[in-house]
């Protein structure tokens, strides 16, 4: 009789494995499409510690991490950050809150990476890794962090952004889509 | 000796006949061989698959970035679907195949972790190694029930392990509940079924080992503000380990099959040890001076928990009770128990540790050289010089005690041994 059941578990079990990374990408995938783009600038990384696998760290600006609040925070606790663009159009928090906002309001879900001074808060986006092959990650690297202290145009990463969801789609560097760089490196 | 010379001498002196001697051979000849061609066929089978999975990542990953997104995600699913299928197809058709059983679930397993991996890459998914092993736990934990894979049993353990250490240590361990312990009773039950099911099955001596080291290493995340409450857990904990040892399944088994003893007597004599030195007697009187009161702390919940628990084994299951020194170190965690919670408030822990420490040697070399054993006599030794050793880094003791002490350990090691072998020899 259990001998039976097995593969009906056995079925029921890889249709969970497949219903949870399909869950995943419709859910990614919607807020391509639907999502609000914002474009977080960026800071340069630590050159002693730019990698870790085959991504690039993201590290983003003061103005867009930093926020001070009237409440307590614990170190990584879930945080609700609500965005509005400034007049360079980048992304800038409005305020942060421990409950979602409404749904047709742009809020990312992050975490509280570390207090300073207990009301001074440091925000961990969940989008701070830009995934990309092992062999053009150094280069990328190289051009990211060159021009994030030099660079004559700011650099950022566009982000959409739809309840509470938010998906990093490209890297803009100097004006430059970090896409098209690779593309552009594979053809020559 | 082999089962051939040992028949041949036999028959030599003939306490066996020619046929019989034979016959022996053929059994021998026959169940080895079918027994360990499967073993060995299981061992490669489970291998291959590993190897297969991780190949199939590693050639994905190579220009990935010039595939569309799309093509991309159906790339990530590929594997995973092979995986299902095989698995799936085995279930089905090769029931009685150890070998297709294991490999097939391992190569679900790493296939499912990989299709999450994957999609993490597409999207850009920035989450923490822990919530990614999170997911990918909670998908694979049904496959290695359904397929009764103790390959991907231990697998399993080795990433839960991974993901206590994780969440539980550093800054993010903040007075949350810890999965790793849903996910340890989650693949108990398949341990007891494999212990009661298959009990010839060589799975089980890993298992003996890999869960309580995976127990040992994350039940330190339960330390909170007063960790130092953690050193009666763990004692208790190594307490538990060995009275595990000492019940009737385990006690007549081969030290390689029951870790249990030797990782618990272990435990119980380097804790000892530890605590035996003026430093932590200093950090123990402080505890009631702190402004929470530790009886509320997870750490004290925790080692009342243990205590009663390798009280009731110790309870249940103590075979003989006479003053011996495994027995004397076997229960040696409620004496520490007791120590330890006496110490916050009153003088003399130091003092009781250290006495405490060279009863139990003392009286293991005697077992030891009672009951005929090298293994329980040496024991003894070590704990009683490694005594000897950390009294050498205390400041209060003159170098010519240092120096005496230092020379009897030496030669008592020497003169204990040398009088067992040759009681020994007289005896053969």
């Amino acid at each position: 009789m259990i001998k039976k059941l097995y593969f009906p578990a056995f079925i029921a079990a890889a249709i969970l494995q497949l219903y949870i990374p399909v869950k995943m990408i419709t859910g990614k995938e919607k807020v391509l499409k639907y999502g609000n783009e914002y474009k977080f600038k960026t800071a340069p990384v630590d050159p002693n510690d730019p990698f870790r696998g085959k991504f690039i760290q993201l590290r983003f600006d003061r103005d867009i991490t930093n926020f001070r609040t009237d409440k307590h925070w614990r170190n990584g606790e879930k945080i609700y950050v609500l965005l509005e663009k400034n007049t360079g159009g980048f992304a800038k928090i409005k305020s942060v809150s421990k409950k979602q906002y409404p749904d047709n309001t742009d809020f990312v879900k992050a975490e509280v990476a570390y207090t300073v001074f207990d009301k001074q808060i440091v925000i961990k986006y969940p989008f701070d890794k830009f995934f990309t092959e092992e062999t053009k990650a150094p280069e990328i690297e190289k051009i990211y962090n060159s021009n994030n202290f030099n660079g004559e145009k700011p650099s950022y990463a566009l982000v959409a952004v739809k309840n509470g969801d938010a998906v990093l789609k490209d890297l803009i560097i100097n004006g430059i889509s970090v896409k098209k760089i690779i593309t552009q490196k594979n053809n020559n | 000796m082999s089962i051939r010379k040992e028949t041949k001498e036999l028959l030599e002196a003939e306490i066996i006949t020619e046929e019989t001697a034979e016959k022996i051979k053929e059994y021998y000849k026959n169940k080895t061989s079918s027994a360990s061609s499967d073993t060995l066929f299981s061992v490669f089978a489970v291998l291959g698959a590993l190897s297969a999975g991780l190949g199939i990542i590693l050639l994905i990953a190579r220009n990935w970035d010039d595939i569309p997104r799309k093509i991309q995600t159906i790339l990530a699913f590929i594997p995973l679907l092979i995986g299902q299928f095989t698995a799936g197809y085995i279930l089905l058709k090769k029931q009685n195949s150890i070998a297709a059983k294991e490999s097939s679930a391992v190569f679900l397993f790493l296939s499912a972790g990989a299709n999450l991996s994957l999609i993490s890459l597409i999207y850009n998914i920035s989450e923490s190694t822990a919530d990614f092993l999170f997911t990918w736990l909670l998908l694979v934990l049904p496959v290695i029930y359904i397929m009764k894979s103790s390959a991907s049993a231990i697998l399993y353990i080795f990433l839960i392990t991974y993901y206590a250490v994780a969440t539980g240590y550093g800054h993010r361990s903040e007075n949350t509940f810890n999965f790793y312990w849903i996910f340890i009773a989650s693949i108990l039950p398949f341990y007891y079924r494999l212990i009661k099911k298959e009990p010839e099955s060589n799975y089980i001596v890993f298992f003996n080992w890999i869960i309580p080291v995976s127990l040992i290493i994350s039940l330190g995340i339960w330390a909170d503000n007063f960790d130092l409450i953690m050193f009666p857990a763990y004692m208790s904990f190594f307490g538990l380990l060995s009275a595990t040892g000492n019940t009737p399944y385990f006690s007549d088994k081969k030290n390689l099959h029951n870790s249990y003893k030797i990782i618990g007597a272990a435990g119980l004599a380097v804790i000892l040890l530890i605590t035996s030195f003026g430093f932590f007697e200093n950090e123990l009187r402080k505890i009631p001076g702190d402004s929470a009161n530790f009886l509320y702390s997870p750490e004290f919940a925790v080692s009342i928990l243990i205590t009663a628990a390798a009280l009731t084994v110790n309870i249940l299951f103590s075979a003989n009770k006479k003053l011996s020194g495994i027995n004397i170190l076997n229960i040696s965690y409620l004496i520490f128990f007791i120590m330890f919670f006496a110490g916050m408030y009153f003088p003399g822990f130091r003092i009781s540790v250290n006495i405490l420490i060279l009863i139990i040697g003392i009286l293991l070399i005697k077992q030891g050289s009672e009951q005929n054993s090298i293994g329980i006599l040496n024991f003894g030794l070590i704990i009683i010089s490694a005594l000897i050793i950390c009294r050498f880094f205390d400041t209060d003791l003159s170098f010519i005690i240092k120096g005496i002490l230092f020379i009897s350990a030496g030669a008592g090691f020497f003169s204990a041994n040398y009088m067992m072998l040759k009681k020994r020899k007289q005896n053969d």
